[in-house]
């Protein structure tokens, strides 16, 4: 007999989803899942429409992310065009793509799962959101408020708008960056980078007080993959696929992005909208073939982080475990992030040096030259894959977007089951624990796309069912 | 051929005819032919043949005699008898009664009395020839007085004078637009330029209108003769009968027709030996009903796309290829050739108010008789639909009269005492139309009436203009919902709204006229739309309402699964 | 050169014989929307977006197709005609699939410029989600049927102006669409020069430039008013 604990909806992550937990008749969970309740079909009804627009389009699917979708489907359109973009507009998709993770991974940390970190996981519901963080820590809330303004601003400079910005064409860019322009961003980078810093030391802080939460927050083996550029550096434009063990033994490297659907399969399930990617070679039955991305994966897969400070937090990231493999504990997500906003800050730092970045030349022309096209970068989230197949003119007959959330989507369940047994005792739960399942999931920073309610206001009211249907208990907000 | 020489040939016609002891008349138009008129006359003509060696019998093809629903008709005319006219005519039926008449024992069966009612309380005037000569033959037309008026419009009238005559006849145009003939000629006549044109519409597009169809297929010379007359009043030297597609036989005969006339001089060059020449070509249409507007037809002519083009300027002034035009339909036409024959009194003492003489009707529907009827303008509908149509079978209540096709409105029980004129009509929320009079009873639903007649015009639009073009399709699709159980009050706010903006927007006819079966309905039969919406209930048993709004649309598959139709039965 | 005076909105305003409504109007500073008329070109009077109220007349005329008579007295502006106005706008936007967001011409489409104006916040009718394809096989432009209006001002310019006759109305009713040479794809057209003068002429995104990104279609509307004045003054 069992008994079935619903959440739903789950809030602070972007997008709408349910967890179910179901218990055994001693009341501990026997299984949990987490299902994606939206159904987008961009897949379906951009069959048709011309793979120029696939930027502009596919912008849509985010709106946190919008930059990541933007600049697959435009490398996927170079692809397709067969041209090389001129340095200055692979420059400035670097530099989208770095203001991208600041802004994306500031959300996280500090709006996201800020409330849960800094005001607790059973803290009263009434205050766990960004405005209690804003009245109890006004100095972290306004940090990641600017720390995210920054990344918006580059965006805004570039792409004329700060969400779903039409800057990325296939073949280059739209528009040059000016000098002014650059000497703007220059001029506000110092601030940025003082707040990362500071954000760092505060994910410390946040280490030690949840140790317990970390040690099973999908504290789990699995495998993870992620982009790496030459040498193995840290890489979220470019570069090639590796895909390493939990015990760090790399399984696939060097592998052209291109090629993607090689090592990668996706399975379905009847009682989710989102498909299980795994790792074909290992399997999907027995979730050998789970593997994850993000921040945390990409730290994991890369050797060296490639800026000097970024270098030194990843190093002291890497002692968190003995012997300094991949770290496991999905918990420390968090941490990552704060190491990639610093990253990206120490690259965009360097780049305003360079006097090809305002060059006038960022676009390539060609016309359709290839039937298809492949463009892969690294999300906030993951890995990003864009697939368009095309007729003669460039209309799209077939198109195929992994998902950077999707691929850690095996990963997410196992994630709340480990939680919800912790947590979940006798068949009762209280909203404290059922805070803590729904953090599991923001761990991950799941980008469900199309958040379309405030912060902190949604309702959501948790219901336990005996098997007959009698009501045993309900928690609401 | 002068007139003097027509005078001395339809005298010689008239003698063959009266020594004729014979004569079966088969009615070949396109209702007869369809029930299987071409066997029966197979048949006829082969106990004529039987008895050729005795008796000198003539079958004869004729046009339409007019009770429709009662074909195929044959009529037995022989001197000194009054016509026999039998219906529902098959070949052996057909080939006893002949053989009856030639052994002068003529048979009872399926005869009609001489007094029926849709046959003797017509005044056929413009059908007078029809369902009695051979349209084919110009022998036949000749012998009826054919081209009589023409020539005397040639040598007894001056092109002014054949204005002043049709004016005075007090006709209006038969196509439904109403406009005074003689003045729509005056304005031609009196126009500049080098060519002009007279154009006979023969487009007839009104789901239930086959008046033209039936005149041009049984007495095309009739037409001819009035377009003759008119290039002659107007000082037009072509003319154009523009037949629609759909009507090949029509056309077929029109054309022929042409061909005899030229070559008997009643047509051609220095008609009947006078001044004036006249030449007439047939064009086919192509099936768009908004060919039967004026400049779209006129569009046509010239091989362009059919679309109107917008009013002022008017055909009279700039028409074909810029040229001052008149534009008649082919009923107005049929009019004209007594008009000159026997003076404009005739016509002009028949009618009422400032509809004068008579107009022709499809009738059908739920009507006992189906077919044309001619009729004196003032007749009321009540006389139409009960004396002379029989009243509704199964003796089902009187509902509602349609009457214009889908520029038109329908005329409820209350009004069925209404004289049948022009500007009456126009009162009552409808039109006269081309004549297309659609008889309805309590079985009918009005809104699947209105339904049926946007849905067309949803199809025919030409969509030049936005209002028209996307104006239709929405008010169809809630006019559909309306039918189907899903509509909203709201909706019928939106439909009220675009009927009027359709009226004061639309750039032709079509689009200003679309909006009519809808007001008219709504107008007396409110309460109908009303049960339909408010009671998800069709009054009339009509509809098949298997939806819900879109508000309810939650609840309702609720229910539906609840009682076990899991699939909520797909909406 | 006579004039002639008449009244609109009660204002008494002067043109030329020959002029129509429109042009006077314009002329005086009075504006009166439309869609499918350029100036340029022959007037179409499809869109019906110019009627105006004229007293004495009772019918609504069209202000593109109106000569203006001298004593006329013209209202561009009651609530009717807004009222009039508003509803053929949300029919064009329900008539196709118009959507600004990713559209070429967003920020620079007369229809949207249009629909802003009015006042036009939502849409009361149907959409009726028409499947129609995009034609992208011209070599520098592409046709989207998607956001066509049926305007034919791309007809109208390639007839009168260019004389290639490429462009033509194919179908009738919701189902009309523009077609080029008897309904060939545009790259496979045997008339078409090249010329680009039907896309500089459209009001929407249907026609645009091929590789062009949101919003970067930004027309110069006077652009053919402008040609044919240079002609004229050069000489033929």
């Amino acid at each position: 007999m069992t008994r079935t604990v619903t959440i739903e909806p789950v809030t602070r992550v972007e997008g709408h989803a349910k967890i179910t937990l179901l218990l055994d008749d001693g009341g501990q969970v026997a299984d949990a899942r987490f299902h994606v309740t939206e159904l987008r079909g961009f897949e379906k009804f951009c069959l048709g429409r011309s793979y120029r627009e696939m930027p502009a389009i596919t912008a849509r699917i985010c709106g946190i992310c919008p930059v990541s979708h933007s600049l697959a489907a435009a490398k996927a359109g170079d692809a397709i065009k067969g041209v090389r973009i001129p340095p200055a507009a692979e420059k400035l998709r670097r530099l989208l793509t770095w203001a991208q993770l600041v802004q994306s991974h500031a959300l996280s940390f500090f709006h996201l799962s800020g409330p849960d970190l800094l005001l607790g996981m059973e803290s009263d519901p009434k205050n766990r959101s960004l405005f209690g963080l804003i009245a109890t820590h006004p100095d972290v809330a306004r940090d990641g408020i600017r720390l995210r303004a920054f990344g918006q601003e580059v965006i805004r400079l570039l792409g004329d708008r700060s969400v779903h910005p039409a800057w990325a064409v296939a073949g280059g860019g739209r528009e040059p960056l000016t000098a002014e322009q650059r000497d703007h961003v220059k001029a506000r980078l110092p601030e940025a980078l003082a707040i990362a810093r500071k954000g760092l030391a505060l994910g410390y802080e946040v280490l030690a007080r949840h140790a317990d939460t970390a040690a099973h927050c999908g504290n789990f083996p699995s495998l993870f993959l992620g982009l790496t550029g030459e040498d193995g550096t840290l890489e979220h434009y470019d570069g090639t696929l590796r895909m390493i063990d939990a015990q760090g033994r790399r399984l696939e490297d060097g592998v052209d992005p291109l090629r993607y659907q090689e090592l990668l399969g996706e399975a379905e399930e009847p009682w989710s909208y989102m498909k299980f990617p795994y790792y074909r070679p290992l399997g999907y039955a027995d979730g050998g073939g789970m593997y994850r991305v993000g921040p945390l994966a990409r730290l994991n897969v890369a050797d060296k982080a490639g800026t000097p400070e970024a270098e030194a937090e990843l190093q002291r990231f890497r002692a968190l475990t003995d012997g300094g493999g991949p770290v496991l504990g999905s918990f420390y997500s968090h941490q990552a992030r704060l190491i990639e906003i610093l990253y990206a800050l120490e690259r965009i730092a360097a780049i305003l040096t360079d006097p090809e970045l305002t060059s006038e030349h960022v676009r390539s022309h060609a016309s359709t030259n290839h039937s298809s096209g492949i463009g892969v970068v690294e999300a906030p989230r993951g890995t990003l894959f864009h697939e368009y197949h095309v007729d003669e003119h460039g209309l799209l007959t077939r198109v195929n977007l992994l998902v950077a959330t999707g691929q850690n989507n095996l990963a997410m369940n196992r994630t709340i089951l480990q939680i919800a047994r912790a947590v979940v005792c006798g068949g009762r739960l209280d909203e404290g624990a059922l805070n803590r399942i729904e953090h599991g999931i923001r761990a991950f920073d799941p980008c469900l796309s199309c958040a379309t309610h405030a912060l902190g206001k949604m309702p959501f009211e948790i219901v336990l069912l005996g098997p007959d249907g009698t009501l045993l208990q309900r928690v609401a907000r | 051929m002068n007139q003097q020489r027509l005078q001395e040939r339809v005298r010689q016609l008239r003698e063959q005819q009266s020594t004729n002891p014979c004569r079966v008349l088969v009615c070949c138009s396109s209702p007869c032919l369809s029930a299987g008129a071409g066997a029966v006359k197979s048949a006829l003509e082969a106990v004529a043949a039987e008895h050729s060696g005795r008796v000198s019998v003539e079958v004869t093809a004729t046009g339409c005699l007019g009770p429709c629903s009662r074909g195929p008709l044959v009529t037995v005319r022989r001197p000194g008898h009054a016509d026999a006219v039998y219906e529902r005519m098959t070949p052996e039926l057909a080939g006893k009664i002949l053989a009856g008449h030639l052994t002068e024992t003529p048979p009872a069966d399926n005869l009609l009395p001489a007094d029926l009612p849709f046959l003797a309380r017509q005044t056929r005037i413009v059908l007078e020839n029809c369902g009695r000569i051979d349209p084919e033959n110009l022998d036949h037309y000749l012998a009826a007085d054919g081209y009589a008026a023409l020539a005397r419009a040639l040598h007894d009238f001056s092109p002014e004078g054949v204005c002043a005559a049709v004016e005075q006849s007090g006709l209006r145009g038969r196509g439904g637009g109403g406009y005074p003939t003689g003045l729509k000629w005056q304005l031609l006549r009196k126009a500049a330029g080098q060519r002009k044109f007279v154009v006979a519409n023969g487009d007839e597009g009104d789901p239930g209108a086959f008046m033209d169809r039936a005149l041009m297929e049984s007495d095309p010379h009739r037409i001819i003769e009035g377009m003759a007359i008119a290039g002659y009043a107007t000082g037009a030297a072509q003319g154009y009968v523009y037949v629609r597609g759909e009507y090949p036989m029509a056309a077929r005969r029109m054309h022929k027709a042409i061909r005899d006339a030229e070559r008997a001089g009643l047509l051609g060059m220095r008609i009947l030996d006078s001044p004036f020449s006249f030449r007439i070509d047939v064009r086919l249409g192509a099936g768009a009903f908004v060919c039967g507007e004026e400049t779209a037809l006129m569009a046509s002519i010239m091989g362009r796309r059919g679309q109107p083009v917008p009013r002022p300027p008017y055909p009279a002034e700039h028409g074909l290829w810029g040229e001052p035009t008149v534009i008649n339909n082919v009923e107005t036409f049929g009019n004209i050739p007594p008009i000159i024959r026997n003076g404009p009194e005739q016509l002009a003492a028949i009618g009422t108010g400032r509809s004068r003489g008579t107009k022709i009707f499809a009738l059908c529907g739920e009507v006992i008789e189906n077919g044309l009827i001619e009729v004196p303008m003032g007749t009321t509908l009540r006389e139409i639909v009960f004396a002379i149509g029989g009243g509704i079978p199964g003796g089902a209540a009187f509902k509602a009269a349609q009457t214009g096709g889908p520029s038109g409105g329908c005329i409820a029980a209350q009004h069925l005492d209404a004289s049948m004129d022009y500007e009456n009509l126009q009162a009552l929320g409808s039109i006269m139309g081309s004549g297309g009079l659609i008889i309805m009873s309590e079985k009918t639903c009005m809104v699947d009436v209105a339904r049926f007649f946007m849905d067309f015009c949803m199809d025919e639009s030409c969509g030049k203009c936005s209002p028209c073009r996307a104006g239709t399709v929405q008010m169809y699709r809630f006019l559909d919902r309306v039918s189907n159980g899903s509509a909203t009050e709201r909706g019928l706010v939106h439909l009220e709204e675009l009927c009027r903006l359709m009226k004061e927007t639309s750039l032709c006819g079509l689009g200003a006229s679309a909006p009519n079966p809808v007001l008219s309905t709504l107008r007396y039969f409110r309460d109908e739309y009303l049960a339909h919406i408010r009671e998800h209930r069709c009054p009339a048993g009509v509809c098949r309402m298997t939806e819900v709004p879109v508000t309810l649309l939650a609840d309702e598959l609720m229910q539906r699964i609840a009682a076990g139709r899991l699939d909520g039965e797909a909406f | 050169m006579s004039v002639v005076t008449l009244y609109i909105n009660d204002r008494l305003v002067s043109g030329r014989v020959g002029q129509t409504l429109l042009k006077v109007a314009r002329e005086n500073g009075i504006e009166i929307p439309t869609l499918c008329y350029l100036e340029g070109l022959e007037p179409w009077g499809g869109c019906r977006l110019c009627m105006v109220e004229v007293e004495g007349q009772g019918k609504l005329q069209a202000a593109c197709l109106t000569e203006a008579r001298e004593g006329l007295a013209v209202h561009t502006d009651s609530e009717r005609l807004l009222a009039w106005r508003r509803m053929i706008v949300e029919l064009l936007l329900a008539e196709r699939n118009h959507t600004c967001a990713v559209c070429v011409v967003n920020g620079h489409c007369e229809l949207q410029a249009l629909a802003a104006k009015l006042g036009v916040d939502h849409v009361r009718y149907d959409y009726l989600h028409p499947a129609l394809a995009m034609d992208v096989s011209q070599e520098r432009f592409g046709l989207d049927h998607n956001r066509c209006i049926l305007c034919t001002r791309c007809v109208r310019t390639c007839s009168e102006i260019e004389g290639a006759c490429t462009w033509a109305i194919s179908g009738r009713g919701i189902t009309s669409r523009v077609t080029a040479d008897l309904d060939r794809p545009w790259g496979k057209s045997t008339t078409c020069t090249d010329c680009g003068k039907c896309v500089q002429m459209c009001p929407t995104g249907a026609l645009y430039k091929k590789g062009a990104t949101v919003g970067e279609m930004v027309r110069e509307k006077t652009h053919l008013q402008q040609v044919m004045e240079r002609r004229q003054r050069s000489g033929k």
